[in-house]
């Protein structure tokens, strides 16, 4: 007997996109113009002194961020999401609360980790946001992982990382996705080629710099996006999980972008990132397009993009406010917490 | 004598070493037109060129494996990782090559390789990125550590480092980059590897420590010297070879001993040392080995966290006071 022929490392066939709604659309609007307020702002208390440690923004990837997030299921039941530092946007998306990112920012006591990890190290298990291990491409095996206990429990979860194309030169990469395709995980893996790592330009990070080829090569059915379309970004995004939830095992989704700013805040990337390149891919910015596309397209009233705007700059403003207010945990905790049995000698 | 950074001093003895072997070459993450992530290898590249400054893509355990290759092949690499907590991606190459080579070829083919890192804490990096690892790597026989505590130690331990036929894990310091101190005009200096150094005297107590913690030592000695309380404080500056005898003397003259170090205290440099200070001196001890390290939990981020975990200068103070206070000094 012969088993059907199956050519799972081919680039799928592009699914006849499904007509995002009007109300979707807005729904990506909102979360797009959230992650951006609350990163203007987190950057501006970084500057002001008012955040410790080192502060990364992800403008410019807000279509990535809010694109992948979109399509999971939000809670403790729901779908596994490890994004990358660039994606405050997911963290918001997948149900944390605004004031709980300051918080977090602060090191206060309503930090998603009571003052334990720092800025977007954030996790809870009330929304399936596993704490990060800043190491690049950790992530990915422990995103197997967790995919591999829905898939061994039977459960019709997802899980999604997401990280940046100077990650897959680690081993953790490598492993992770082969791991993934032998085992046949529910898990979809976002690669967000923003073209520099630090000051590392792609050019000298890879010689495959189209990063999906690499998980073709692992067996795994593989696309590139538009990363600065959140549409497109959902779209892909929304056909992945629907392929993993049927049990068809990992997918790989490549999103092309560009890194708008230093690797931090405190980098001074004018030095080495070619300025014509900033220019013009500035001209492709995410919330931008997505304001086009609402306007032009899908003729919605500017008054109505008005109002959520306005409705996040309250929103972020109580946050901060909230955030403000809190107080630290109290300095014994820092004792707490390394084993599950309390009194356990560390 | 000039006075200039820890960072400058390092940098310095990079220049030296390229400068004098053509052996000598630099590899790591962002080391070259950036001039590496705290700026120790600036100018470098200008001035040598791609190939003597490597740079290289994220693959930790890649290029750190590559540089034992060819070193094994009579190159001296010197290779940077970004932070010591980095180095944990790439611990089979060095703990199951670096470190075990020369022996198992019989003692025909070594090793002749420096890793540059930087560990340490207090800036609230978190736990992923405050960590002082050395004492791991130096309970493993093969591999020597060192860590450096002085703009001249910097400079010229770096330049034996290098000079090493065998693999040397150069542990820097994050807080120690912009430390200023005074370097010998004499370009041909070194500094031997596995030298302690009393870097001050006192009679009451000897206080060990290495690394930045040294500097808290000091500031704990000259603190407690306006109390009319002298302490001895030894850098170990190299923690394999470890020089267990320049330890001693100092405690045999002040009967009491006191380790510091940032890392954890279990299984650490102290415990280490205590153990080589009881059997030395155990008849000249008035009270046991003491040590003090971070507190054994990953390392918090929140500022009142962060200090309750640090192991700062009034927890190295107050256990020398409890120490004193044993052995009936107030
Ligand atoms: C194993 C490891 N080595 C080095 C670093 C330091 N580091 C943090 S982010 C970064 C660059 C990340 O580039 P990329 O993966 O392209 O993501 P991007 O920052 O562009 O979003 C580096 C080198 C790290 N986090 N982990
Ligand atoms: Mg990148």
């Amino acid at each position: 007997m012969s088993t059907p022929a199956r050519n799972i490392s081919a680039v799928p066939e592009p699914a006849p996109a499904p007509r995002i709604s009007d109300e979707e659309a807005l729904n990506l609007y909102y979360w797009m113009v959230l992650t951006r307020a609350t990163e203007e702002r987190a950057l501006n208390l970084y500057r002001q002194g008012k955040l410790p440690g080192s502060y990364y923004t992800g403008r410019g990837q807000e279509a990535i961020s809010v694109g992948m997030a979109a399509p999971l299921r939000r809670g403790a039941d729901g779908d596994w999401l490890s994004p990358w530092i660039r994606d405050l946007g997911s963290y918001l998306v997948h149900g944390v609360p605004v004031w709980r990112m300051f918080a977090q920012f602060m090191g206060k006591a309503g930090s998603t980790t009571r003052g334990k990890d720092g800025n977007l190290h954030i996790g809870g298990y009330e929304w399936n946001i596993p704490c990060q291990v800043s190491h690049m491409a950790d992530m990915i095996p422990l995103t197997v992982g967790a995919a591999l206990a829905y898939k061994q429990r039977g459960e019709d979860r997802v899980a999604v990382t997401s990280f940046g194309d100077g990650a897959t030169s680690r081993g953790d990469f490598h492993e992770g996705l082969n791991i993934a395709a032998v085992l046949e995980v529910p898990a979809v893996f976002v690669a967000e080629n923003n073209r520099w790592a630090y000051t590392t330009p792609i050019s000298k990070q890879t010689k495959v710099t189209d990063l999906y080829k690499k998980a073709l090569g692992y067996g795994i059915p593989a696309i590139e996006v538009d990363g600065n379309d959140v549409l497109a970004v959902y779209s892909a995004m929304s056909e992945a999980v629907a392929h993993c939830r049927a049990g068809r095992g990992p997918r790989f989704i490549e999103c092309k972008t560009y890194r708008m700013a230093g690797h931090a805040a405190h980098d001074k990337y004018e030095s080495y990132m070619p300025m014509e390149l900033l220019a013009e891919w500035s001209d492709k910015d995410p919330l931008k397009r997505l304001e086009q596309a609402l306007r032009e397209e899908r003729t919605i009233d500017e008054a109505k993009l008005e109002g959520i705007r306005t409705k996040v700059k309250d929103e972020v403003h109580e946050a901060v406010e909230r955030a403000d207010d809190d107080g630290f945990a109290d300095p014994s905790e820092a004792h707490l917490g390394v084993f599950a049995e309390a009194d356990t000698d560390a | 004598m000039a006075d200039l950074t820890y960072r400058e001093a390092l940098r310095r003895a990079l220049d030296d070493e390229l400068a004098r072997d053509p052996d000598v070459f630099l590899m790591g993450e962002e080391i070259g037109r950036f001039e590496g992530s705290y700026k120790v290898t600036a100018g470098l590249w200008q001035k040598y060129g791609p190939e003597r400054v490597r740079e290289t893509p994220i693959s930790e355990e890649g290029f750190v494996g590559a540089g034992i290759g060819a070193a094994m092949m009579g190159l001296r690499p010197v290779v940077e990782i970004m932070t010591i907590n980095f180095i944990l991606v790439a611990m089979d190459q060095v703990i199951n090559h670096a470190a075990k080579i020369r022996y198992m070829f019989g003692g025909a083919v070594g090793v002749p390789m420096v890793i540059r890192t930087p560990g340490g804490a207090g800036a609230q990096l978190t736990a992923q990125h405050s960590q002082s690892l050395e004492a791991w790597f130096a309970g493993c026989p093969g591999i020597k550590v060192v860590a450096p505590a002085s703009v001249a130690d910097a400079y010229g331990m770096l330049k034996t480092a290098i000079r090493d036929d065998d693999p040397v894990l150069f542990c820097e310091n994050l807080v120690m980059y912009n430390v200023t101190g005074t370097m010998p005009d004499d370009p041909d200096y070194t500094v031997p590897l596995g030298r302690a150094a009393v870097v001050r005297e006192g009679s009451d107590l000897t206080l060990v420590a290495h690394s930045y913690t040294v500097q808290r030592a000091l500031r704990v000695a000259d603190t407690m010297s306006r109390d009319g309380i002298e302490i001895e404080v030894v850098d170990l500056r190299s923690l394999r070879p470890l020089d267990a005898e320049t330890v001693a003397e100092s405690v045999r003259k002040t009967s009491r001993a006191l380790i510091a170090e940032e890392g954890w205290s279990t299984y650490g440099v102290g415990a280490e040392l205590a153990a080589r200070i009881h059997r030395l001196c155990f008849d000249d001890l008035d009270a046991p080995v003491e040590r003090v390290g971070g507190a054994e939990v990953p390392m918090p981020y929140s500022k009142p966290l962060e200090l309750a975990a640090l192991p700062l200068e009034s927890k190295i103070e107050a256990a020398a006071r409890g120490l004193l206070a044993e052995s009936g000094i107030a």
